[in-house]
């Protein structure tokens, strides 16, 4: 393979933005990061990662995609943050209609060419306080109730509560459900085995933003289980509020386990519970009802918070293989939110905890991107970890992890050696015509900073491609790996 | 350079071929072996080559202490008490049978270490006898203190805490017994501008092996005694599981105001952050409210691991953090775990490095590792001990928060860059040479002892000149190191 660098390498590369023709190069993607804010125009910066296909999600702001297999299709729902004061709904071209923004959901079975199918609006609201950003989507085949012809959309709406779609047709989404009254919402997860929620959601009477659980094996007929919160934050409780939950995620009743992560960018705490005694424990929100099913608990460095707790489970390390135990540990991998632009506030980053011991949890190491590499602090934006691919299968899980880094792009791990966690790739998508500014108070100061990419979440499908979704507008960036960080995964050259 | 002291003793075909090694300088990048060590083989380095040695008259030593003395270094090593085979080893320069205790070595001449004295140590083999832990004090510096005394505070066995006068070291006298009837003793600390000494103690009615008896020893002739302190369980009267027991702690003095705490060796490791003003001046009486009273935080580690060390390296500028507008400056603790099992068995998991940030001292947390590549020496097989003791303790400015030093028993001294604690890198070793003294280490296999013979680098310490002692706990001596190469300017020395 040839090493492209400097200048030579942003000319070639600059005539080469398009997904297919890039599908040409078999050069690797080294475009080395530039020093400055990159313009319009310049293109990505990447190694060992290139673009596939892109969608512009007609401008809106993106979180949370998710890739789901329905018959022959690859479909993928990507969540949306509420508009701008200048924007705040924009046109739909599908319908000609202007729409608060809600859920995009594409075809996204040839990713080289995404074919957008339909836009539900969400609530009202710029920013966090509208639309609609969490999606999670099961198949009726699976819930155990549900009708068995059906797949289902679980999305937040705004802050107000949550929706269940009917989106068996893709193109065609029909709300079965609603679920308001809340204050506030997050990062849900749903149990498609069982069909149990995990909602995130501000009931009346409690002190934060907490879990309710739901079964929702029957999505037409959901059944409230109990709310879950850190003792503190019941109603009724006294003293200072402790830190709000942020999501969790659930390893299933074969796992047993639900990793809650708490704080965004401070005061982080990762919250081991035991699913069983969750679901079936003693429901009233008493404090010793609430510390009945917590198996474990990490205090994290009061610094960065807690986005993401993401499982790996149990791990051969190779570096231990001789050791007594033979290398065999359980991780979780923890991933804070950075929420000021410019590197206003602690770096946060992605932390590793050997939670082998579950009662005694402990972060062994820790993984940023270089500020100097690419001089993301002054770029423009937030810089700094967000949130992570959550898929449980393969080619990825317990090998590669995708973190995205906001102005710094999505960025590859290998995390076969959780102790000691490796870059491998990265891909920092350029900026369109869309992209809008970061405004705000940054620094202290009442301005907007330099145009950039934010990346904001990532996702990962059965056949390896890499969703990364904009927060600044510039739409779903479709990836696939190159070179050694491929041959990791056991993919095929391309 | 003089051959007659080197080559004496039981050594001296190993050691022709190690100062022939010396010879070559700056060519000591003698990679690691995938083999057994062998006598006679060179020593294994990368970036370090060997100054001097002294063979300790071939006792197995613990904690080297390096004194500045006038114009002088003087070297106080403490040593494990001795072997079945060779319980009472002889003084060459009494002739006499003397358990171990603590040798006193000249090494102004770094090249040509001149052994001074033996003071020998209590009966009893290992660690069961011996005098293993040392510390030293001017006089002029303790508050009242003989100006003229140079005081050496050393463990009896496990019996008891005694203060020698070693102004001329050629001639140690006893000065006082500080604390006696004890059932064991471990790695104190002495404040020699306060005289504020922190023992490892075991004292009969607590329920642990090890705790802290805290002494003011301002006049060592007249050791005052000023508190028993313990994690809460340990204390006489508690009743359930006892905590792990105590191994060290390093206190920050006066003006920092930190007592740091650590307790485990190989397992359950804890790590305490103590105002050192509420643990001298509060309450004494040693209740659960008295015993928790001084304590800020407390690190409790994953069980898979001990702390046989915590190191303050103090608050550090982390360059990757500079442009974050909090967060630039950290507070970093040093966690040494230490190995106890041959061969990496014996029910024992991986030993090693852990950074900790404790910026916010109520929360503190684990934030990188460093550890030895097993694979890189085959270290699993080779014999005795793999894996992490100790690591130097001086604070002299030629290394503090640039070059940590760790013993790694059969992967000899690392030298670690800490300059950024999140992301620790090596950047030299030295696996010294074994010799004809070096003693063997034995597991069982099929019921049946099988021994191998490898250096076993027990502790080390630095002093102000930049020169590393590593002192072997299987009987090859003292080595004296200095850095080469890259890793010196990483010292910035020349």
């Amino acid at each position: 393979m040839i090493r492209v660098s400097g200048l030579t390498c942003h000319a070639l590369l600059g005539t080469l933005v398009s997904g297919a023709i890039v599908g040409l190069m078999t050069l690797p993607a080294a475009t080395q990061t530039r020093p400055h804010t990159p313009k319009l125009g310049e293109p990505p910066e990447a190694l060992n990662m290139r673009l596939v296909g892109h969608n512009d999600l007609q401008a809106r702001t993106a979180y949370q995609p998710t890739i789901f297999k329905q018959g022959g299709r690859y479909i993928a729902y990507v969540g949306h943050h509420g508009g701008s004061k200048d924007n705040p709904a924009p046109l739909n071209p599908l319908n000609g209609q202007k729409e608060l923004n809600g859920t995009s959901i594409l075809d996204v079975t040839d990713p080289k060419n995404p074919k957008y199918l339909a836009h539900i609006p969400g609530a009202v609201g710029d920013g966090e306080a509208g639309a609609s950003q969490m999606t999670r989507v099961c198949d009726g085949k699976t819930l155990g109730k549900g009708d068995p012809n059906r797949v289902y959309l679980l999305r937040t709406f705004g802050r107000e509560g949550h929706e269940i779609h009917d989106v068996t047709d893709p193109t065609k989404p029909k709300v079965l459900w609603r679920h308001l009254g809340m204050t506030d919402t997050h990062k849900n997860y749903w149990e498609c085995q069982t069909g149990i929620a995990y909602i995130v959601s501000r009931p009346k009477g409690w002190r934060a933003r907490i879990t309710e659980v739901f079964d929702l094996s029957d999505p037409s007929k959901p059944v409230k289980i109990r709310d879950f919160g850190l003792v503190g934050q019941q109603p009724g409780a006294t003293g200072a509020v402790p830190v709000t939950v942020h999501g969790m995620v659930s390893t299933g009743p074969k796992g047993n386990r639900v990793y809650f992560a708490y704080g965004t960018n401070r005061g982080g705490i990762l919250q081991i519970v035991d699913r069983d005694k969750l679901l079936k424990g003693p429901k009233e929100p008493t404090p010793e009802n609430l510390r009945y099913p917590e198996i474990g608990r990490l205090e994290m460095n009061p610094m960065v918070g807690a986005h993401t707790a993401m499982p790996l489970g149990r791990i051969k390390i190779q570096e231990f293989a001789k050791d007594a135990d033979k290398g065999d540990r359980d991780f979780v991998m923890i991933v804070n939110e950075t929420f000021r632009e410019e590197c206003g506030e602690a770096r946060q980053m992605v932390w590793f905890v050997d939670s082998t011991i579950e009662n005694r949890p402990m972060v062994v190491s820790h993984w940023t991107v270089p500020e100097a590499a690419g001089n993301f602090c002054t770029r423009g934006g937030r810089f700094g970890a967000h949130s992570s691919n959550e898929d449980m299968g393969p080619p990825y899980y317990q090998k590669l992890t995708f973190i995205t880094f906001f102005n710094a792009g999505v960025r590859v791990l290998d995390v076969r050696n959780p102790y000691q966690p490796k870059e491998v790739a990265y891909f920092i998508p350029p900026i369109s015509k869309n992209t809008v500014a970061r405004c705000g108070t940054i620094r202290g100061e009442k301005r907007c900073s330099n145009v950039v990419v934010q990346s904001n979440n990532a996702e990962t499908d059965d056949r390896g491609y890499i969703y990364v979704a904009d927060r600044s507008n510039t739409g779903l960036h479709i990836l696939e790996l190159t070179g050694e960080a491929r041959a990791i995964a056991g993919l095929p050259p391309n | 350079m003089k051959r007659d002291h080197l080559l004496r003793g039981t050594a001296r075909h190993g050691l022709a071929i190690a100062t022939a090694t010396v010879g070559l300088t700056a060519l000591a990048a003698t990679p690691a072996m995938s083999q057994a060590q062998r006598v006679g083989a060179p020593p294994e380095s990368k970036n370090m080559r060997l100054v001097g040695h002294s063979d300790l008259q071939a006792r197995s030593a613990y904690q080297p202490v390096i004194h500045k003395q006038g114009n002088r270094y003087i070297a106080y090593v403490g040593h494990h008490g001795g072997t079945s085979a060779s319980p009472k080893p002889v003084n060459a320069l009494t002739k006499q049978a003397e358990f171990n205790g603590t040798s006193i070595v000249d090494v102004t001449d770094p090249r040509q270490p001149k052994y001074l004295a033996h003071v020998p140590g209590d009966e009893g083999l290992g660690e069961q006898g011996g005098a293993q832990m040392v510390r030293l004090c001017d006089g002029r510096a303790l508050p009242k203190g003989d100006p003229n005394a140079v005081y050496m505070l050393r463990v009896f066995g496990n019996k008891a805490h005694e203060v020698w006068n070693v102004a001329d070291p050629a001639n140690p006298k006893k000065v006082s017994v500080v604390s006696s009837n004890l059932v064991n003793t471990h790695k104190n600390w002495w404040e020699c501008d306060t005289g504020v000494a922190y023992l490892v103690s075991g004292l009969k009615p607590w329920r642990t092996r090890r705790m802290t008896e805290i002494f003011d020893l301002s006049d060592p002739a007249k050791p005052v005694k000023i508190r028993d302190f313990g994690l809460v369980g340990h204390e006489p009267g508690a009743t359930g599981t006892v905590p792990t027991d105590l191994h060290g702690m390093i206190s920050t003095g006066v003006k920092d105001n930190r007592v740091i705490f650590a307790y485990g060796t190989n397992k359950g490791g804890v790590v305490q952050i103590v105002d050192r003003q509420k643990l001298l001046t509060g309450p004494k009486e040693p209740t659960p409210e008295n015993l928790r009273a001084p304590v800020i935080g407390q690190l409790n580690m994953l069980p898979l691991n001990g702390a046989h060390t915590a190191v303050p390296l103090g608050r550090m500028k982390i360059a990757e953090f500079g442009r974050d507008m909090a967060g630039g400056t950290r507070n970093i603790i040093m966690i040494v775990n230490e190995s106890l099992a041959n061969e990496c068995a014996a029910r024992e998991t991986r030993q090693m490095v852990f950074f900790v940030d404790a910026t916010v001292e109520s929360r503190p947390m684990v934030v990188s590792n460093f550890n030895v590549p097993e694979a890189s020496g085959n270290f699993c097989s080779r014999g005795g001990r793999f894996g992490a003791h100790s690591s130097n303790e001086s604070t002299a400015p030629v290394y503090h928060q640039k070059v940590a030093f760790f013993t790694w028993f059969n992967a000899g001294v690392r030298a670690v860059d800490i300059r950024d604690p999140y992301s620790p890198k090596e950047i030299g070793y030295f696996i010294p040479a074994i010799t004809k003294a070096t003693t063997e280490r034995c597991i069982k296999v099929d019921g049946k002892d099988r021994c191998k013979i490898a250096i076993q680098s027990n502790n080390v310490e630095t002093d102000d000149r930049g020169y590393i002692y590593v002192v072997d706990r299987a009987n090859t001596g003292m080595h004296i190191l200095e850095l080469s190469g890259t890793a010196r300017t990483v010292a910035g020395l020349k």
